[in-house]
Formats: structure tokens, sequence, C-alpha cells
């Protein structure tokens, strides 16, 4: 009995023992093996090929068969950075540790971002620099301004939306009296969706659809999922529905633009300023065998007039730039247009060209 | 999950009340705890073999006539994982936060029986959640969250030695396999993308919706396997402790036949039993 307990026992953690059996390989650190995975993952998962100019078959005869055991992290670090350049894409990333390689969407734009705001606003609580949602009045007007730095946080549940957010009914609450409003997300480079929805969903007449998205679900170019819909429709306690303008520029970018999207479906809503980045896609993160982490999208997604906007962005309603002679001067020469506009809007006098 | 695990045990305890009435069958309940050995290989969010150890807890109600056993057990471990990347540099991290939670059912006929020993067989039910958070680079949006969840029928064999040679009292040695198997999470090709919950709106699906999208699968999707072996010390009429290994593997084709999800659990516990009925040594 002695014997056969201690075969079994011998047996059992044998059979323990044996990861490669029972979990199969994994890649190893080498060069190699690494852009290996980093292709494979992005022919398994990445959904913009139909619209980047790659063939991404020939990306692998280009530069597999010229990595060896011996190629550096450097040599290595130049291929993959060449790659993620050439797709355009504001949602591909790669982070090695100590260098951070993503494609510069908005580097031959104007800046366009807000230029001495105090100039113009009346900042409530918290001022300029308050968190996430800062707002006030514009001076010597009866108008609104709230300016959304990001849509980045969860709530507690997970994919909720984040506390910050709901503070939108407060704000408009305090500005129901006003005639209109301006919401500039210029710079804000996205976040979530459930908090994009949060603060457009004020604003909505009615349900209205904005944006549709589908998403890969397999490995050959055309295994994606059906278009998805996604709908805004009105909440909150005090919507407003007087004249919105939304300030944009080319830094506006993800789940930004979808506020974008679903603040232009609204008949009292104008877009004031630069074209938007076009980043559509949902990234996920990918982790790589050498220990380097990469980003890339796995959504495709359209206008509710099925315009996919990825690379292009979304064009404003009322394009104007920021000359660099008003950054000089200390000038916001979009949102003085904002106002401007706005006032027009209130008074009915506006014609859009 | 202490709140689950008192849930457990409190309809453990009433459920063996009316059994315990019934004359010539054995009844006992466990306490366990040990080591456990914990490796997986999810390709939905990784090509890396995550390792690492925890501390897991179980709890066991068994009834044993000369016919039946019956057997109900909940094991629970949480535990961190790293694979041979983890903490490359400080800013790519690559860390996964495990949660692994099992419950069993076993209900197994005496199928033979020669002296000392009996050989038991039967179906088992296996409800199993592996539920895992990978942190990849520094920063929350670095983090991937998914789980294996599968319900399985299986058959299970169960061979118990009594007055064993030494030291210890008895031997068991247990095997199960699953046949018929109820797994969610169908519809994952990666991690972040579970057609159950963007098509419901983003990530406002219940539980409810997660639940039944869920399929039932056969060998080609879901193969699992548990084996163990098991010594026990009688410690008086009340009492007896335990010292348990036991295996468990399994394999999940999460994607067609592209992408899956395989973990192979070691675990070895000690046990304290309390018998419901008076054990004879």
């Amino acid at each position: 009995m002695r014997t056969k307990l201690l075969y079994l026992l011998i047996a059992l953690m044998l059979l323990a023992g044996c990861e490669k059996l029972f979990l199969g390989d994994e890649p190893t650190t080498n060069p190699k093996e690494t852009f290996h995975q980093f292709w494979l993952d992005f022919d398994r998962y990445y959904a913009h090929f139909a619209i980047k100019p790659m063939n991404w078959d020939s990306v692998y005869q280009a530069h597999y068969p010229q990595l060896t055991h011996a190629t550096t992290e450097r040599e290595l670090l130049s291929r993959l950075g060449q790659i993620i350049l050439a797709l355009q894409d504001a949602h591909v990333d790669l982070y090695t540790g100590t260098t951070v390689v993503s494609y510069p969407y908005y580097q031959n734009s104007p800046l366009n971002a807000p230029v001495n705001l105090q100039r113009y606003i009346s900042f409530g609580p918290g001022g300029e620099n308050a968190d996430i949602i800062a707002h006030g009045q514009v001076k010597g007007t009866n108008l609104g301004y709230i300016r959304l730095k990001t849509f980045a946080g969860f709530g507690k549940q997970g994919q909720t939306a984040a506390p910050v957010f709901f503070r939108i009914d407060q704000i408009l609450k305090d500005y129901e009296s006003k005639d209109g409003l301006i919401v500039d997300v210029r710079s804000n480079g996205g976040g979530n969706l459930v908090n994009v929805e949060v603060i457009a969903s004020r604003f909505a007449d009615r349900e209205r659809r904005y944006l549709r998205q589908k998403y890969k679900r397999g490995p050959k170019p055309e295994d994606f999922t059906d278009w998805i819909d996604y709908d805004i429709k009105p909440a909150g306690q005090n919507p407003f529905l007087k004249p919105v303008l939304v300030l944009t520029n080319k830094q506006v970018g993800s789940a930004a633009e979808s506020f974008v999207l679903a603040m232009r479906s609204f008949p009292h809503v104008l877009i004031l300023g630069d074209t938007t980045a076009g980043a559509s896609g949902n990234p996920v993160f990918r982790e790589l065998p050498n220990g380097w982490t990469m980003r890339l999208s796995v959504s495709y997604a359209a206008t509710n007039k099925d315009f996919v906007f990825e690379g292009k962005g979304l064009p404003p309603d009322i394009p104007l730039w920021i000359s660099e002679e008003d950054v000089q001067a200390g000038r916001d020469a979009i949102l003085e247009k904002a106002i401007e506009v706005l006032g027009a809007l209130i008074s009915k006098e506006y014609i859009q060209d | 999950m202490i709140k689950v695990l008192l849930w457990c045990m409190s309809c453990m305890l009433l459920w063996c009340q009316p059994l315990a009435a019934q004359p010539g069958v054995a009844r006992h309940l466990s306490f366990s705890a040990g080591m456990h050995n914990h490796r997986v290989l999810d390709q939905t969010i990784s090509p890396m073999i995550y390792r690492g150890n925890g501390l897991p807890l179980q709890l066991e109600f068994v009834s044993l006539g000369s016919r039946y056993r019956h057997q109900v057990s909940a094991a629970y471990s949480n535990m961190s994982l790293a694979s041979h990347i983890t903490n490359a540099d400080r800013n790519n991290i690559h860390r996964m936060e495990n949660i692994y939670l099992q419950l069993h059912y076993a209900f197994l006929k005496n199928i033979f029986h020669a002296d000392k020993a009996s050989h038991f067989a039967g179906p088992q039910i296996i409800t199993s959640l592996n539920y895992r958070d990978l942190t990849m680079h520094l920063g929350a949006e670095g983090m991937t969250t998914t789980a294996d969840h599968a319900s399985s029928l299986c058959f299970s064999y169960h061979y118990q030695y009594r007055d064993f040679p030494v030291f210890f009292d008895q031997l068991s040695v247990s095997f199960s396999t699953a046949l018929l198997s109820y797994v969610i999470l169908e519809g994952t090709y990666h991690a972040d993308f579970n057609e159950a919950i963007v098509v419901s709106g983003g990530g406002s699906s219940s539980l409810g919706d997660i639940l039944r999208n869920g399929r039932f699968v056969t060998l080609n999707k879901y193969q699992q396997l548990n084996a163990g072996i098991g010594l026990n010390k009688s410690l008086g009429p009340r009492f007896s402790a335990s010292a348990f290994y036991q295996l468990h593997y399994y394999s999940f084709n999460k994607y067609e036949r592209l992408l899956k999800a395989r973990s192979l659990n070691n675990t070895f516990l000690l046990g304290i039993h309390y018998h419901l009925t008076r054990h004879e040594n």
C-alpha cells in the first residue's frame, strides 16, 4: 500500500510540474518573438486596416527576416516605431518604460488652445484650475461658460460615470437664467463614453442617434460585429435647450469627439474652432514578451450619417484658428467669435454661411 | 467574500441537519486552509503565463453511507500573479490580481466494495470562477479585466481505503472530468470586448444579462480535470485532521481555436473535520 501511495504521489507531482504540457509554450524575450507577437496582435485585433495606407503582410516581410537574436532593443524599437508612426492612429502607442512612441496627430496644426481665459470669464468656485470642470460667466454678458478638461475617470461601480461629471446638474441649475452657453472642450483628449453621455444628455432635446461603432471580433479583415448604435436621450433636472456653442481644436480626440458628435446632433448647438483629431477607435492595451506595452484600436466608428472620421476628424460648423499674433496679444479669437455668434443666435440675427 | 463563505457554511449546516438523523451514515463538516499555486495563460489578455501562490480556504460537507457519497464544497483563493516580464521596468508593471472560486457538488454511488476499499462513481457539478485584473502599464487605463466562468457536469470517481497502515487512518483518491459545461464570456475576442456588455450599452448590462449570454459546450470548447489525493487521521470521536493535495486544470477555447484560457492549480490543504455523527475509529 505504501509503495502504491508513493507511486501515486510521484505521478501527481510530475503531472503538476508539467506546466508546458498543460499550458503550452509562451513567447521568449528575443526580438524575433517580440516582433512576431506585435505583428500578430495587430493582425488579430486592429480595426483600421481598411482605412490605413498599409499592407500588413508586407510589414512582416519587410521587418521579420531582418531580425536576429542579436538585434538590439534600440533597433527593435526603431522598427516598431516606424510601423506605429506609419499607421497614423492616435490610439496606437508603444511604451518601453523610458520611451513612448505615439503618432503626433496634432503636431502640424495650430494649437488653438484657450488663451488668457481670465480676460473673458469670471470663474465660479474652483476658478479656472478647477478639477475637470471649470465654469463661470462671460464678462459683460448673460452667457455661461463651461470648460470640460477631460472625460476620464470611472465611478466606484466600474463602468459607471465618475461622480464629478454629475456636477453638471448643479451648474446648469445655476445657469438656467443664462441666454446661452459656451462649452469649451478644446484640448480635451477624451476618456470614457459614460462620462460623455452624462454631460451631453443634459443638452438633449429628445433621443437622437450620434455614433455608430463596430468591434473587431476575429482575425480576418472582415471579422467585425454588426454596427452598434449609440443614442443620447434627455436626462437631468435642468436640461439646457437655449443656444450652445461647443469650442474644439485638433487636440479634441477619442471620447471628446463622441461628445462633439452627440452635441452636434442637437438643433440648438453649433461647433466652432478647428477640426478634431479623428481618433475614433476604442483602444486596448496588450503586452509584448520583452516587457513593453502597446495600445491599439479595436473598434471602427462612424457618425450617425455614416461618415468615418478616423484620421480625418470632425469639421466644425464655424471653422476658426487663433493666429500667432492673437496669442502674442493674449486674445482668444475662438472664444471671442463664440461670444459674438452666441449673441447673434440669441437675437436671432445669426445666419450660417 | 467572508459573507459568501458564511452563507455557504450556514446552508451546509441547515442541509445536513435532517441528513444527520438518518442511521448508518457518517457526516462531517470540514474547514481547510493551505497553499495554492496558480498558473494561467489567457490569450485574450496576454501571450504570457502568469504564476503565483495564494492561501486558499475551503469548506466541505460530506455524507458517507455504505451506498452513496454526497460531497458539497466551496473553495476560495485571492492572489497576485507575475510573469517573467513583471517589473521589467517601473512603468510597465505586468501584474495580475486573480480571484479563484470553486463550488462542488458530487453525488456518487458505491460501485464496488472490497474489504477496506470502496469505489464510488457518479455525477459531479463544478462551478468555477477565475477572475483576473491585469495591470500592464502605470496608470488606470493600462488595465484589462477578464474572467472565465464555467459550470460543468462532470464524471467523478472517488476511491477510499480504510485502516491505512501508516500513521493515517484513511486514504482517498479522487478524479473528475467535465463532460458538459455552461460557459459565459463566449463572445469574448479580446478582453475589453464582450459582445454581451457592448451591445447592451457600454458596460451598463446587469449580471443577469451576462449570464444569459452563456452557452452549453462540450469537450471541444472546455476541458476540465480534477485529481486529488488525501490522508485522514482521527483525533477522537468527533474530530479528525486531513492533508489533501489537488490538481485542477481547465482549458477554455474562448474564441474558436484561436484564443485560449488555460489554468493549472496545485493546492495543498490541511483540514480539520467535525463529525456530525460519532466517528468510530
